[in-house]
C-alpha cells in the first residue's frame, strides 16, 4: 500500500513538473503553441491574433492579425481609391524571418504609395510549406473572400511538385476543362483525431515539441540525430527525392486557371527551367522574375539567402527583402502606371 | 527547414554523448580495479578524438611535457635548474596556447598597426583551428608544474594516472580546472560509485541538462540573432538580448559544470563547484568569488599571488589586480573586447577596494534586520547591473554594434510587443534565480523531497529536455570557444 502511494506520488510529481515546464515554455515563448489550425473546409489556416516568436535562420517576434494573416489587419472589403495587392506563396512570401517593417511587401507598399500618391495595401497571404496546389486552394477558399486589384503568385520549380510535408487539407483534382478542389480529408480518421484533441494539441507547448519530434521521425532523421556523425546514411537523399516529381497535369491546369483572371500575375522567386517558363507564358498570364534582382545583389557581394546569426542559408534575408520590395515596386508601378488612375480591371 | 548540421564535438547535450556514457560507465564498473585507469584514459581520448583525432596528439604532448618536467623538478636541486625546467613547461604550454589561440590576434593587431605606415604584414595570419578546451587543460597542466616547482606537492609517478588527471573527459573541454591534490587522489582510488553518488549523478546531469538545453540554449537562440544584426531590432528587444545573454552564459556554463560534476560522480569522483549563485553577489569582489571559481582561484593563486598579491602595498596590489584581470579577459578569447571586459571588471574591483578602505568589517549576519536586508538586495541589483554592462562588452561582435546598441538605448525605439518582451525576460530571469535558489538549498531540498517525487520531477525534466534536444539543432557550449 505504501509503495502504491509512493509510486502515485512519483507519477503526480512527473505530471506536476511537466505542467510547470509547459508554463515555462509557453509564458517564456520558448516553444509557443502552434499558430496554425486545420479548418474543416479550408485546411491549414493561421489562428487570428496569435502571438508568434519564431526562430529559424532568424528571429521574429510578432503576431497574426484579426483575419489570421501577417501584417496590419485589413478587412475583406477595401476603401474606395485604394489599390490592393495580395501576395501568395510559401514561407518566402509569408516572410516571418524579418520584422514587419523590413518585409518586402511592406516596403513595396510604401514605395508604391510614394510613387502613385494614393493609398496602396499589400496583404500577405504567404504560408509556410505551401506548394502550388496548396496556394491555389488557399487562394480559392480564403483570398477570394477579400477584395483586391492584383494577386501576385510567387512560385519556383519546387512549388510545382507536391510538397514533401503534406498537411491535412484540400487538394486539386483535374477535370476535363477545369480543376476541382476536394476536401474529403475532413472525413478521415486523422482529421477526426485532430479535431477531438484540437484544444490540447493547439494550445500546448509540450505537444508542439512532441509534434516536432514526430515530424523529424517521419522524415527519417532519427538515426542522424541520435548517432550524429556516426550515422552512415545521408538524410538529404530521401528529402530531395520528394521535390522532384515534376511539372504534372494538375500544375498545368492550375496555371491555366490562374491565367483566366487578368488580375493575377506570377513572380518567379528564382528562375525556372525554360520549358516550364514557355508553358507559363503561353497561358497568357503576366510573368515577372526576381532573378535579375537577386543576381544584382549577389554581384554586390550580398548573399540574399545568408543569415549572419546562424551562419546558414535559408529564406530571403533583410537585404533581399529590401531589394525585392523595391524591385517589385518598380516593376508593378510601370505595369499599372496608367491603369492605376482608373478602376482596375475587374473579374 | 535546413538540415541538421553535424556536431563537431561530442557535446554533453547530444545523444551520442549519452550513448558514450552508457557504454563507458558500465564497462568501468565491471572492469577489474587495475584496468579502470587505462579504461578512463582510453575513453577520455576517444571523447576528445571524436572531434579530430589529431588534437589528441596535442593533448598527449602537453601531458608528457608536464609529467616529465614534474619528475625532473622534484629531483633537481639547484634553483637555477628548477627555474629552467619550469620555464620549459611554461614555454611549451603557453607556446601551444599562444600559437593556437593568440598568434592571429597579435599578428592581426600588428598588421593593422603597420598598415598605417604602409607596411603590409597580412601574410602573418595563419589559418589554424582552435583546439577545443586547450585553455582549460593547459592551465590545469600548468597548475601542476607550478605547484611542484613551489614544492606544494610531490610529482605524480604514474604516467597513466597523470594522463587521466589531464584528460579526464567530464572536465576536459570546459573545466572545472581541477588541482591535482583534489582530483588525482579520487581518481587513484578507482572506486565504484556509491548508491548516493549515482543518485546525485543522475540529479546533477538532469538539472545540468535542463539548465543548458532548456534555459541556456533557448535564451542563446534569441541572443545570437539580436546581437548578430542589432540594427534590425528595437530597443526593448536589444535590452532583452543583453538580459538573456546574462542568463545564457550563466546557465550554459553552470549547466555544463553540473553535467561534468554528475558524470564524474559515476566514476566516484567529486569535482569542485564552479559557481555559487554569482548573480546573488552583493558586490563585484564577491561576484568573482562565485563566478567560474576554478578560473578565478587559478588566476588568484598562480598570477595575482605570484606577482606579489597584497603584500607590497596598495598601489602594487592594484597593479597586480589589473594584470590578473586583463589576463583573465584575454583568457576568454583572442579579441580586444575580452581585454576591455577584463579591464572594466578591474575598474569595478579597484573602485570597490577604494570604497572599502577605512571601513569597518561587515556584519557577520547582515540579513537580520529589514533595513540591512533591503540594502543587501539593492547591492545585489547594483552588482548585477554592473555585471550586465560588462556582459555587453563581452557579447557585442564589434565596435559598430556596441555603438549601435548604446545609441538604441539612449534614443529609445519602442516595440509594439514590449509587454511580451518584459514577460519573456521575467520568465528567464525568474527560472534562473529559482534554479540558483534550489542549488543553494539543494541539500535541504534533497532531504525534504521524497525519493519518488525526485524521480518523477527528474524524469519529467529529462523527457522535456530530450524532446527539445531531438527537435532542435544543439548549440555548443559558450565556453568551448575559450
Amino acid at each position: 500500500m505504501k509503495k502504491i502511494a509512493f509510486i502515485s506520488l512519483g507519477i503526480l510529481s512527473f505530471f506536476g513538473a511537466l505542467g510547470l515546464i509547459e508554463v515555462y515554455l509557453r509564458v517564456g515563448e520558448i516553444e509557443p503553441p502552434l499558430w496554425t489550425t486545420i479548418d474543416s473546409t479550408v485546411g491549414i489556416v493561421n489562428i487570428p491574433n496569435r502571438p508568434i516568436l519564431y526562430l529559424s535562420e532568424s528571429y521574429y517576434l510578432g503576431a497574426t492579425n484579426t483575419f489570421g494573416y501577417f501584417g496590419a489587419a485589413r478587412s475583406r472589403g477595401k476603401r474606395p481609391g485604394t489599390y490592393r495587392f495580395v501576395l501568395l506563396g510559401n514561407s518566402f512570401v509569408s516572410g516571418i524571418n524579418v520584422d514587419e517593417k523590413y518585409y518586402f511587401g511592406r516596403l513595396m507598399e510604401t514605395a508604391l504609395e510614394e510613387h502613385w500618391k494614393k493609398p496602396v495595401e499589400v496583404l500577405n497571404f504567404g504560408f509556410g510549406r505551401f506548394d502550388l496546389s496548396d496556394i491555389y486552394c488557399y487562394y480559392k477558399k480564403v483570398v477570394n473572400g477579400f477584395d483586391y486589384d492584383c494577386a501576385v503568385f510567387f512560385v519556383d520549380t519546387s512549388d510545382f511538385a507536391e510538397s514533401y510535408y503534406k498537411n491535412m487539407g484540400p487538394y486539386c483534382v483535374v477535370k476535363p476543362d477545369s480543376i476541382a478542389i476536394v476536401d474529403d480529408y475532413k472525413y478521415g480518421g486523422k482529421y477526426r483525431l485532430y479535431d477531438n484533441t484540437r484544444f490540447i494539441t493547439q494550445n500546448s507547448s509540450l505537444f508542439r515539441l512532441v509534434f516536432k519530434c514526430e515530424g523529424l521521425i517521419a522524415t527519417q532523421e532519427t538515426g542522424h540525430i541520435i548517432l550524429d556523425k556516426l550515422y552512415w546514411k545521408n538524410p538529404a537523399d530521401k528529402r530531395m527525392a520528394g521535390t522532384e516529381k515534376g511539372f504534372n497535369e494538375t500544375t498545368k491546369m492550375i496555371l491555366r486557371q490562374l491565367a483566366k483572371d487578368p488580375r493575377n500575375i506570377i513572380v518567379y522567386k528564382y528562375g525556372v527551367p525554360s520549358d516550364i517558363d514557355r508553358f507559363i507564358r503561353s497561358t497568357g498570364i503576366s510573368v515577372y522574375s526576381l532573378e535579375p534582382c537577386l543576381n544584382a545583389l549577389q554581384q554586390e557581394g550580398i548573399d540574399p539567402y545568408f543569415w549572419k546569426a546562424t551562419k546558414t542559408r535559408g529564406h530571403w534575408n533583410h537585404a533581399a527583402h529590401k531589394a525585392i520590395g523595391m524591385y517589385l515596386a518598380g516593376q508593378l508601378s510601370s505595369r499599372f502606371g496608367d491603369d492605376i488612375l482608373q478602376p482596375a480591371v475587374r473579374k | 527547414m535546413p538540415f541538421r548540421q553535424l556536431r563537431v564535438f561530442m557535446l554533453f547535450n547530444s545523444f551520442v554523448f549519452f550513448i558514450f556514457l552508457g557504454i563507458v560507465v558500465p564497462v568501468y564498473c565491471v572492469l577489474p580495479k587495475k584496468w579502470r585507469m587505462i579504461h578512463l584514459l582510453i575513453s577520455s581520448y576517444l571523447f576528445y578524438g571524436y572531434w579530430d583525432w589529431r588534437f589528441c596528439l596535442l593533448l598527449a604532448f602537453s601531458t608528457l611535457i608536464d609529467f616529465f618536467i614534474g619528475i625532473y623538478l622534484y629531483k633537481a636541486d639547484g634553483p637555477k635548474l628548477r627555474k629552467i625546467l619550469v620555464s620549459i613547461s611554461l614555454f611549451c604550454n603557453l607556446g601551444v596556447l599562444g600559437f593556437f589561440k593568440y598568434f592571429n590576434f597579435f599578428a592581426d593587431s600588428m598588421s593593422v598597426m603597420c598598415n598605417r605606415f604602409n607596411i603590409h604584414l597580412d601574410f602573418l595570419h595563419v589559418n589554424v583551428l582552435l583546439p577545443v578546451g586547450v585553455s582549460f587543460y593547459t592551465f590545469q597542466a600548468l597548475s601542476y608544474t607550478i605547484s611542484v616547482y613551489r614544492k606544494d606537492i610531490k610529482p605524480v609517478r604514474s604516467l597513466i594516472d597523470f594522463s587521466v588527471f589531464i584528460a579526464f573527459f567530464p572536465q576536459l573541454v570546459a573545466g572545472p580546472m581541477e588541482r591535482i591534490g583534489h582530483l588525482l587522489p579520487q581518481l587513484q582510488k578507482r572506486a565504484l560509485p556509491t548508491q548516493g553518488q549515482v543518485i546525485h549523478a543522475a540529479t546533477f546531469i538532469c538539472t545540468g541538462l535542463f539548465r543548458k538545453v532548456m534555459i541556456g540554449d533557448t535564451a542563446g537562440r534569441i541572443v545570437d540573432h539580436l546581437f548578430a544584426q542589432p540594427k534590425y531590432y528595437s530597443s526593448p528587444e536589444l535590452l532583452m538580448g543583453l538580459l538573456l545573454f546574462s542568463v545564457q552564459i550563466y546557465m550554459d556554463f553552470s549547466g555544463y559544470s553540473f553535467i561534468a560534476k554528475g558524470t564524474a560522480k559515476f566514476f566516484g569522483v567529486d569535482l569542485m563547484d564552479n559557481f555559487a549563485q554569482p548573480y546573488f553577489s552583493p558586490n563585484i569582489t564577491e561576484f568573482w568569488r562565485r563566478w567560474h571559481i576554478s578560473l578565478s582561484t587559478w588566476m588568484r593563486d598562480f598570477i595575482y599571488i605570484s606577482l606579489g598579491g597584497n603584500r607590497k602595498g596598495n598601489f602594487r596590489a592594484n597593479v597586480n589586480l589589473w594584470v590578473t584581470m586583463l589576463l583573465a579577459g584575454l583568457w576568454h578569447g583572442a579579441q580586444w573586447k575580452f581585454v576591455f571586459w577584463g579591464a572594466l571588471h578591474a575598474i569595478y574591483i579597484t573602485v570597490h577596494r577604494m570604497m572599502l578602505t577605512g571601513k569597518k568589517k561587515p556584519e557577520r549576519y547582515p540579513l537580520r534586520s529589514l533595513k540591512n536586508r533591503s540594502t543587501h538586495w539593492l547591492k545585489v541589483m547594483g552588482t548585477f547591473m554592473l555585471v550586465l554592462i560588462a556582459w555587453l562588452l563581452f557579447r557585442v561582435e564589434n565596435l559598430d554594434s556596441l555603438v549601435l546598441f548604446v545609441n538604441k538605448m539612449a534614443v529609445w525605439e519602442g516595440s509594439p510587443y514590449t509587454l511580451r518582451i518584459v514577460m519573456i525576460c521575467a520568465v528567464f530571469i525568474g527560472i534562473t534565480l529559482f534554479f540558483d535558489w534550489v542549488d543553494k538549498n539543494r541539500r535541504r531540498i534533497f532531504d525534504a523531497v521524497p525519493p519518488y517525487m525526485r524521480v518523477g520531477i527528474c524524469v519529467a525534466m529529462f523527457c522535456a529536455t530530450f524532446a527539445y534536444m531531438f527537435s532542435s539543432t544543439p548549440m555548443p557550449f559558450v565556453y568551448f570557444q575559450f
